[in-house]
């Protein structure tokens, strides 16, 4: 098999644009085009921000450039998450202007279709017990976003606590949160009870725990129906 | 489950109304790398069609001519999925889409050689020893000959004596081979052993330039396809199903086509 391996090395070489431009084979550029069809669709659907803000001819160049170099997500709906990585290297690399923003944008388109394709939330909960404990369900994603890039914009610069995570009817819904928020739900290991974790925070953000209580038995309702935290039995 | 009379290929766009179509659609293919993720909402409505549909599964991402990678891992999820939804019937297309891991997502062809055929015959086995059912496989298309030392048929003839797999035909494939390799499609049906088949595919192609067809399922199916088809099935009825990925019309329309192959299916 050793000719045959060597052939199929070569082939998939030149019709990814990683060796050479392939025309010692038929037909080469049909396959580059078709190989770059498949990509460009499935990214530009992932990415429709992050690609207007490179412009198309750049944009071509990168998916171009990540083909040749080595996307290894076996399922098609995975492989943008591998162009995210690829392309904040690239960016790193070149110390691309407003790279940050760029970065924080690539983060969240991509997030908001691991959100969707994660597994669906199993149990909800309405009432907050906070003798137990919570983790957070597998759709959720969180960052601390420097940039409001959930409406496409680069500014005004600040701290957005952002959460993304699929709603009851199988979409992805993002919120802003507040601080403790965010702390919370990022606390909750599925270990430690609910009381714990707020005690510990309230603590440290010098909030009296009484009241907090009160409040988040209110506050927390939607994230525990939407299954945004799940008890653990 | 072999599938048996006329099917269509479950998409996205259709899938809330397909049940209206049970009484005239015998089975669905369903392309499991789209599936495999599904949430429970999803999962839920897709156990609703199985009840009212036989379902077989065509796959995209074995890569079967890359025959030192096996990728056991996505092979036992596989399986746990067709297990799930009693899947058996499961085919694959004699290409490779990925080498060492190394994704193109595109069916690359193989050069046809005996070493190819021993290697992927070995490979072939593997699958079936893990997915715990027979594999069946599909001739592609393909745009470039990579040296090679025997004709398509014999090719695809030799890996399914050897292996013991059945063929997915598709009619569509050879259709477009034929033209732009130069041969006659009727032959290369000729020198196939039809017994060897287990359903055949029909779907649309893009006259691309004039020395070149390419398939893209993106469009109906083309005359001299249908006239292929009932050339087929005039030599033996076989089970066939239209694959439409691309463009996809409303399935109202595309049940119109559906009725153009059930005709000829049943006029055999």
């Amino acid at each position: 098999m050793q000719p045959e391996r060597a052939l199929l090395t070569d082939f998939f070489a030149a019709v990814r644009g990683a060796g050479g431009k392939g025309d010692r084979y038929d037909n080469a550029e049909i396959y580059r085009k078709l190989i770059f069809y498949r990509f460009d669709e499935t990214l530009s659907a992932v990415y429709p921000l992050f690609k207007k803000e490179l412009g198309k001819k750049r944009w071509k160049r990168w998916v171009k450039a990540y083909i040749a170099h080595r996307p290894e997500m076996p399922f098609m709906w995975q492989m943008p998450e591998g162009f995210g990585r690829f392309a904040r290297k690239r960016m790193k690399k070149r110390a691309a202007k407003g790279r940050n923003y760029l970065c924080e944008l690539l983060w969240f388109e991509w997030n908001e279709v691991a959100s969707m394709m994660a597994p669906s939330p199993i149990k909800s909960k309405k009432k907050v017990d906070f003798s137990a404990a919570y983790r957070s369900g597998s759709s959720v994603r969180m960052r601390y976003l420097r940039h409001p890039v959930m409406h496409g914009k680069r500014g005004p610069k600040s701290l957005y606590p952002t959460l993304l995570h699929q709603s009851g009817d199988g979409g992805v819904v993002w919120r802003i949160l507040t601080p403790f928020i965010y702390k919370l739900i990022q606390a909750c290991d599925g270990k430690r009870p609910l009381e714990e974790i707020v005690r510990s925070l309230c603590h440290s953000e010098g909030i009296d725990e009484k009241n907090a209580r009160q409040i988040l038995k209110k506050e927390l309702r939607p994230f525990l129906k939407e299954v945004v935290l799940t008890p653990v039995n | 489950m072999t599938p048996q009379g006329c099917g269509l290929g479950l998409r996205e766009p259709f899938v809330d109304t397909i049940d209206r179509y049970v009484d005239r659609i015998d089975f669905l293919e369903i392309v499991p790398e789209n599936m495999m993720h599904m949430n429970r909402k999803e999962a839920k409505r897709f156990e609703k069609i199985c009840d009212h549909f036989p379902m077989i599964a065509h796959g995209l991402s074995l890569s079967l001519g890359d025959t030192e990678h096996l990728d056991r891992d996505h092979l036992k999820k596989l399986k746990k999925f067709l297990d799930r939804y009693g899947i058996e019937t499961y085919s694959e297309h004699l290409s490779f889409t990925s080498l060492d891991g190394v994704q193109s997502y595109e069916l690359l062809p193989l050069p046809m050689t005996e070493g190819m055929v021993e290697a992927v015959t070995a490979k072939i086995a593997r699958i079936e020893e893990i997915l715990e059912r027979p594999l069946v496989i599909e001739n592609p298309t393909y745009y470039t000959v990579l040296e090679s030392t025997m004709e398509e048929s014999r090719f695809i003839g030799e890996i399914l004596k050897r292996s013991g797999a059945k063929l997915l035909l598709d009619i569509n494939n050879v259709y477009v081979n034929a033209f732009n390799h130069g041969f006659e499609a009727k032959a290369f049906i000729d020198a196939l052993d039809l017994d060897r088949v287990a359903y055949c595919h029909i779907a649309g192609h893009l006259e691309c330039r004039n020395d070149l067809f390419i398939d893209t399922h993106g469009m109906p199916v083309k005359e001299a396809v249908w006239d292929l088809m009932a050339y087929v099935m005039a030599k033996k009825r076989l089970p066939v199903m239209l694959e439409r990925d691309n463009n996809i019309p409303p399935l109202k329309k595309l049940m119109k086509e559906f009725d153009r192959m059930k005709e000829i299916y049943d006029a055999a």
